[in-house]
């Protein structure tokens, strides 16, 4: 079994070369711009080029509708949890799996979902997929809404993936995702593009 | 070709030096500008990124059974594989039991090191790269110029033609219209997707999980719509936990493209589950040994094994910056590569690389887990030729270089006899001038003025002393 020769071979490799040494610890050495950690992740959201706009609770449907119809969208993937959102474009509930869908999914303009955190030093968000938010609604369209609660920004990666642990008890999400903004490249030229295979447009919608 | 008429080539590819030198200076200067404006000690971080990598190395076995338990019981199928022919037969395998003939593959240096596209070509599998910079090369057959950015060294109207030649569209010369090419020509094969392969930044112990950075998508839709996941990892990818990978996460980013994040950090915890609606419905790492646990035990190389393939020795090393990634003939080129390429492959095989340093030591002061690699290279340098030889793969099949040694000697024995020194400097500043002419034709010389001006020889050293007010010369 290879299992067995290697594991052999790295225990004869530190019997003969041992090694020593304490682990490293983390400790967050981004200097913050904004004092404030709400104002910060809204500073880098922006420089990771998602447009961000600041709504409330109320108001989250119409700063959806404004979005949709600014960029004129006519279709648009919905997780189960906001089917009920009243808006006028078609709607296209992710409520099967990505198998009966495939044809459709990769046909949507615009997939909106809920981020489960934001995440201060570095200006992104983070959404884990479960079964109402499946990992595609912040994959496979041109355009992403995306909605993130100001009590859920947390600090850094750290305090962020904490929060997962704690949340869910022992069992981790399937997927947890930190996704900066649209997808871009820089391998021509090093040139920066934006949209390569994910969402060329992310607008996240704070409240 | 044989290395030296490549690197020749190389030197004087005046295109692939021209889109060099621009990329690997915009690297350098992002990177020093966001390390320099917005980081606190990162000195202090770097070594604490080389504790996590040192710690994980020496519990290595502790480490990767409590991640093989942990993903096992987290539903991912962990494989073991001590070389590059098991690693690609399991990963046929995979394919051959899910009646695959096609994959599709996110960026993996590790899927480069085993040569599993080849591998499976022969076997009738098609395995298509998804990554911008992957995408070209291979439609050109080429290995990758650089780890990170591997197509840097082709410019857009390059791009373009290969674009036209390969995938029959018109000629494009704008990178948002070429960017648009391949998006377009990749989505076809993403929606016909049934197995995707990727490679791991870090795998974690604790958690059983693997994470994965990106920025184009392209990972995520390998490793998302795809039935099932393939992911390769080298043995010296794991670490203990969350912390010990977002430490390293926060030193591997900036350094390799002067970031503070990549768009997308994926993190893996287990295949679709049931109530999940999408995500693959299974996934395999494949732990790669292939050498490691051979460099494992040597003393003054294991610490090459820290290494987190930011890239960003290459993007200081001035050689690199001159000849680009293909000149050094392996999978991993610049400074690292030069390191682990003989260790890993043989030196035999790569040993002459290892010439090609200056040990000018940037690469060593810009690594994030701070690999003394200056020194490395040197003493790899020292077990080609020195008496008693250290165990590294290959090194009996080295030829034997009596003429150095020879000339080392002499070196040495001048070098400690100040009268024959002297001597030796005399002849050196009254005759240096006149053998402009014969460099061409003195072995040494020759190489030299092939590529670079005729050295200005200067060896009045003592003459300057002797006529320098106050000095006593004896």
């Amino acid at each position: 079994m290879s299992k067995e020769i290697i594991l052999n071979n790295v225990k004869n490799a530190l019997n003969k070369n041992p090694l020593q040494s304490n682990s490293g610890v983390y400790t967050d050495i981004l200097k913050p711009i904004e004092n404030d950690m709400v104002q910060e992740y809204k500073r880098g959201q922006e420089v990771n080029k998602a447009i961000l706009i600041e709504s409330t609770k109320d108001d989250l449907e119409n700063a959806i509708k404004s979005i949709l119809e600014k960029e004129n969208i006519k279709q648009v993937l919905l997780p189960k949890s906001l089917q009920d959102i009243s808006i006028t474009q078609e709607k296209i509930i992710y409520n099967k799996p990505v198998d009966e869908l495939r044809n459709t999914l990769f046909q949507v303009e615009c997939g909106i979902f809920e981020a489960n955190y934001g995440v201060s030093n570095l200006g992104i968000f983070s959404v884990a997929s479960n079964s109402d938010q499946p990992r595609l609604l912040s994959l496979i369209t041109k355009y992403n809404i995306v909605l993130l609660k100001k009590e859920n920004i947390k600090e850094n990666l750290s305090t962020t993936l904490q929060a997962y642990k704690k949340e869910n008890g022992d069992k981790l999400p399937t997927n947890i995702l930190f996704i900066a903004g649209p997808s871009r490249t820089a391998d021509i030229e090093f040139q920066v593009v934006l949209g390569v295979h994910g969402p060329q447009i992310v607008y996240v919608i704070l409240y | 070709m044989n290395p030296r008429q490549l690197i020749h080539e190389k030197v004087n590819d005046k295109q692939l030096n021209k889109n060099l030198e621009y990329v690997m200076y915009q690297l350098q200067g992002n990177r020093k500008k966001l390390i320099s404006e917005r980081y606190g000690d990162w000195e202090a971080l770097r070594e604490e990124g080389k504790k996590v990598k040192q710690n994980a190395l020496s519990r290595l076995p502790e480490l990767l059974e409590r991640f093989e338990k942990n993903a096992t019981a987290n539903g991912i199928k962990v494989h073991w594989s001590k070389d590059n022919d098991e690693a690609n037969e399991i990963i046929l395998n995979i394919a051959k039991e899910n009646n695959i003939n096609k994959i599709l593959k996110g960026k993996s240096m590790a899927s480069e090191e085993i040569g599993l596209n080849h591998y499976l070509e022969k076997k009738g599998i098609k395995a298509i790269e998804t990554d911008l910079g992957e995408v070209i090369i291979q439609l050109i057959g080429e290995p990758p110029v650089h780890i990170v950015v591997p197509a840097i060294h082709k410019n857009r109207f390059e791009v373009g033609e290969i674009f036209e030649k390969h995938l029959h569209v018109e000629r494009y010369t704008e990178i948002e219209d070429l960017n648009r090419v391949a998006r377009t020509y990749l989505r076809e094969e993403f929606h016909q997707l049934k197995m995707g392969l990727s490679g791991v930044n870090f795998a974690i112990a604790d958690e059983g999980a693997i994470w994965l950075l990106e920025n184009e998508g392209n990972g995520r839709m390998s490793t998302t719509v795809s039935d099932i996941h393939v992911a390769i990892c080298g043995i010296e990818k794991v670490v203990e936990s969350f912390d010990n990978a977002v430490l390293l996460n926060t030193l591997l980013i900036p350094s390799a493209t002067g970031q503070s994040v990549t768009t997308y950090n994926n993190i893996i915890t287990s295949p679709r589950k049931e109530s999940d609606l999408d995500g693959p419905k299974e996934v395999h790492v494949v732990l790669l040994d292939n050498g490691r646990s051979g460099i494992l035990s040597k003393k003054r190389y294991s610490a090459s094994l820290r290494c987190i393939r930011c890239g960003t020795c290459m993007n200081h090393c001035p050689v690199y910056h001159k000849i680009g990634g293909h000149a050094y003939g392996a999978t991993y080129p610049g400074p690292i590569g030069e390191v682990i390429s003989p260790l890993l492959f043989g030196i035999d095989k790569y040993g002459y690389t290892l010439n090609l340093c200056s040990l000018c030591g940037n690469c060593a002061e810009v690594c994030p887990v701070k690999i003394p690699l200056t020194d490395m290279i040197r003493d790899l340098r020292n077990e080609k030729v020195k008496d008693n030889k250290d165990d590294i793969l290959g090194i009996n099949n080295l030829p034997k270089n009596n003429a150095e040694r020879k000339n080392m000697e002499i070196f040495a024995e001048v070098a400690t006899n100040p009268k024959k020194w002297q001597r030796l400097m005399w002849f050196i500043d009254k005759f240096a001038p006149f053998g402009k002419p014969f460099a061409p034709f003195i072995n040494g010389l020759k190489q030299w003025t092939t590529c670079r001006a005729y050295p200005k020889m200067d060896a009045s050293f003592h003459k300057k002393i002797k006529n320098m007010q106050g000095v006593k010369y004896e």
